[in-house]
């Protein structure tokens, strides 16, 4: 195997270059429309690297929905892992404005825009269906069948998807699923996962290196990027992964309630009582966004049926994903 | 025993649903965007609580001490307590205002 660009600088990342006007990308982004992202740093390579040819450019469509990224100027001195960002959507409008402050690579910023864009998807959703579910959950598609790969971090997601896309499946996302009426919508952002998932696939030499949120470091492989599925998807199934020392890949099919019960803590919720006081609106949206969690998530599980998969990470890589073939397709 | 507890009558908010599943009870807060497990006896105790129109301590002990006989009832009273007390705190159970 040959060495991955390890470098320190390229693991830490360098800060977004500043610029004078308003930078400004006009892109199809989640299947829903033209986005158009403004930010005040120069997003232009960063967002080609990230997404990896994942974006469609839209240079003369009218947008659907409108993000703005603002790096603010530190106040004072901040640690050196210091990074957050506060957000304001707009409820009634497709639109948002990400504030970052502490920014110190690049890929936070990467990193901003697709979290910001996941917010302003799920949102545009619940306006036009009225429920909208985003669940952490990978999003897979092959032989005409869209698979959702949902578990806690740790259970195998990505890695999953890693090794799935490596044997003909197409990608459509390994962290978010932004679900509306039973139907997945891609969130254009590379692969990632850690050092000893790209070597058991003998991926790492072709990943790069990122430096993510909070100290988060790791592989991004533009490998599955290929196999890209970028238009919405009808789910046929939900997959519960529970990664573990078991002897052998063993499917199960939970009844509704066990399969609610592992689901509902896997959809990403708006924390109110943690939130500062904000716009009434934004807080109504928020508050509308939980209360149809419950009844939405029923009417997925009345659709679309869930299998609960027991596996370990190990042996080779290939006969894990036949295997997996073997029970889910 | 907090004696509010044992004199007041509850109902379990709207915004509060319930899953159980792996001898434990999934407590989703809508409001919030919280989740809460209950395990031990807590989910005995919820799946009493639910059957009841208006929760009150000796009525859910009554219900159980059906279930469980007379021998548990202290106990089912002190983890009965703790559990409502913990649950009006964090507004996942409501206190009835009394009619003025």
């Amino acid at each position: 195997m040959s060495e991955p660009h390890d470098s320190s600088a390229a693991i830490h990342g360098r800060p977004p270059a500043r610029v004078d006007a308003p930078c400004e990308l006009h892109l199809d982004w989640g299947g829903l429309g033209g986005f158009l992202l403004r930010s005040n740093c120069d997003l232009t390579a960063s967002i080609g690297r990230e997404a990896g040819g994942l974006l469609r450019p839209l240079p003369h469509a009218a947008p659907a929905m409108i993000l703005t990224l603002a790096c603010q100027p530190e106040v004072g001195v901040l640690p050196p892992d210091y990074c957050r960002f506060e957000h304001a959507i707009d409820p009634d409008r497709p639109e948002a404005t990400f504030r970052l402050f502490g920014l110190h690579s690049e890929d936070e910023l990467v990193l901003t825009a697709i979290t910001a864009a996941a917010l302003l998807i799920r949102c545009r959703l619940m306006n036009l269906r009225g429920e909208a579910l985003h669940l952490h959950a990978a999003v897979v598609h092959k032989a005409g069948r869209t698979l959702l790969l949902a578990g806690e971090s740790g259970a195998g997601k990505s890695t999953l998807t890693a090794l799935l896309c490596n044997h003909g499946w197409r990608y459509l996302s390994d962290e978010d699923a932004l679900l509306a009426g039973g139907i997945a919508h891609p969130l254009p952002r590379l692969l990632r996962m850690d050092a000893a998932s790209a070597d058991w696939l003998g991926l790492r030499s072709a990943c790069t290196p990122f430096c993510g949120f909070f100290g988060e470091r790791g592989w991004r492989w533009n490998g599955a990027s290929a196999g890209y599925y970028a238009d919405p998807a009808h789910v046929d199934a939900i997959v519960l992964l529970q990664r573990g020392d078991f002897p052998v890949v063993e499917r199960s099919d939970p009844t509704p309630e066990e399969a609610a019960f592992r689901l509902l803590p896997l959809v990403q919720r708006e924390r109110l009582g943690l939130a500062e006081e904000g716009e009434e609106r934004a807080r109504a949206a928020a508050l509308r966004y939980n209360r149809q969690i419950p009844p939405a998530l029923n009417r997925l599980l009345e659709r679309v049926p869930v299998a609960r998969l027991r596996y370990r990470l190990g042996g080779a890589p290939e006969l894990l994903a036949q295997r997996f073939e073997e029970l889910m397709l | 025993m907090d004696d509010s507890i044992s004199k007041g009558s509850y109902l379990l908010p709207e915004w509060v649903s319930s899953r159980r599943a792996e001898g434990r009870v999934l407590l989703y807060d809508a409001d919030t965007g919280e989740i809460y497990y209950l395990d031990g006896s807590g989910p005995a105790l919820w799946a009493a609580m639910r059957q009841m129109p208006v929760i009150t301590l000796e009525g859910v002990v009554a219900a159980m001490v059906e279930s469980f006989g007379d021998a548990a009832a202290a106990q089912i009273r002190s983890d009965l307590c703790e559990l409502m007390e913990d649950l009006v705190e964090r507004r996942l159970l409501l206190p009835l205002e009394p009619s003025p």
